[in-house]
């Protein structure tokens, strides 16, 4: 027998074979590995996580799925307005980290879901929505810490609160940090500060 | 499931464009060493006298196809991840005659004249540069002709779908076509050398 015809042999016995089969099964979904990572919450990044990692210059596409009139009203930076259809149709890269978000975050949960079961590894969706961003980056409400870390952490946050046009609300009968104009329309809450007070003393203490 | 690895982030844009570069030059290499550096080679395909070309073609879509549905059976790729062209028929047959005549004209399809012109070929050379000037002119051309382009829409379709079979009785009609094929090149062959 010649090579020709143990070629020929071995590819008809495969395309017999492949015609007795039909079609290949198509993987199926795995359900125990996307609980996994619902579980131990992998689904979702948090405001301050991907403000952080925006802000650091990480390479994040953003996917807002509100309506475009709510997108062109306001949104995250770079963000890209996309439907469902167009999200699932080719709308991103398998090899791209994309963070989805809508407005509460049910609409994105449905559409991280929808992708996962499509093979999309590195998919996250904003946790709260773009309310939650708002909440937390674009006017967050910020005690004042006078400790050294508490100052920090209050001026990082008011940064990427400035860095993504948000204008923090910041509670302070101190003038550690200077207040924003928001804040002087705003009688500042007795209860916190009470409580920072508290908190500042026994810091103190322990020094 | 861990293929196509591109689709699944294994890699990159650049670690891409790094195996395309590599497989170009693999690519470029065997076209070579098959002979077809010479137009001479590729034009005897046309008066039937060499048909090596056709074999060759037909060999590597057997290949791709039996180790795709092979690969996807035993679940080391995704089919519904490998990239399919949508089809655009009344152009694409347009562009397909361009390059029939093209290839009959000059001798070289696209890939075959970079072969030849990196071993120095004249007519590789000529050939390249008009691919290019064509390349040009189409793009200059695209605003008045985009429309056209486009048209005749039949999305990402695939044989099995047109003929409405499952992927195996596909691949056992292309195979049994490919067969045919062979021994009638080889017959044809025969029968033209000895005349």
């Amino acid at each position: 027998m010649t090579l020709n015809k143990l070629l020929v042999g071995i590819v008809l016995v495969l395309s017999l074979l492949a015609a007795s089969i039909g079609t290949p099964q198509q993987s199926e979904v795995n359900v125990p590995e996307i609980a996994a990572l619902i579980e131990s919450e992998q689904d979702h990044i948090t405001p301050l996580e991907l403000a952080e990692q925006l802000y650091a210059g990480k390479k994040i596409r953003l996917i807002d799925l509100r309506d475009s009139s709510l997108h062109a009203l306001n949104t995250i930076a770079d963000a890209e307005n996309m439907t469902l259809q167009e999200l699932l149709n080719g709308g991103i890269k398998r090899n791209e980290v994309v963070v989805l978000y809508s407005e509460g975050g049910i609409h994105a949960s449905q559409a991280w879901m929808l992708l996962k079961m499509k093979y999309y590894d590195s998919v996250y969706t904003l946790l709260g929505g773009f309310a939650g961003w708002k909440e937390e980056i674009l006017y967050p409400t910020l005690k004042i810490d006078s400790t050294y870390g508490g100052i920090n952490y209050i001026r990082r946050r008011k940064a990427l609160s400035y860095f993504f046009g948000g204008e923090p609300n910041i509670l302070s009968a101190e003038t550690a940090l200077p207040k924003t104009a928001r804040q002087k329309q705003q009688p500042p809450n007795p209860i916190p500060l009470i409580k920072f007070q508290k908190e500042e003393e026994k810091l103190r203490d322990q020094c | 499931m861990n293929a196509p690895f591109y689709q699944f982030g294994l890699f990159g844009n650049e670690t891409a464009l790094l195996f395309a570069v590599v497989i170009g030059i693999g690519f470029g290499f065997f076209l070579e060493q098959a002979g077809f550096g010479s137009s001479v080679k590729l034009a005897q395909q046309f008066y039937f006298r060499d048909l090596t070309v056709f074999k060759v073609m037909f060999t590597a879509i057997i290949t791709a196809m039996l180790g795709l549905f092979w690969f996807s059976w035993f679940g080391l790729i995704d089919l519904s991840l490998v990239g399919v062209l949508p089809t655009f028929l009344i152009p694409q047959l347009v562009g397909g005659l361009v390059f029939g005549v093209g290839f009959v004209m000059g001798g070289y399809c696209p890939g075959t004249c970079c072969v030849a012109s990196v071993t120095g070929k004249m007519d590789g050379w000529i050939h390249l540069l008009g691919m290019f000037a064509g390349i040009l002119l189409f793009g200059e051309l695209f605003p008045l002709i985009g429309d056209w382009c486009s048209s005749t829409s039949m999305g990402e379709i695939t044989l099995s779908q047109v003929l409405h079979l499952s992927h195996g009785t596909t691949v056992l009609l292309i195979v049994l076509v490919a067969l045919a094929g062979f021994w009638g090149a080889e017959n044809l062959e025969k029968r033209l050398r000895t005349e």
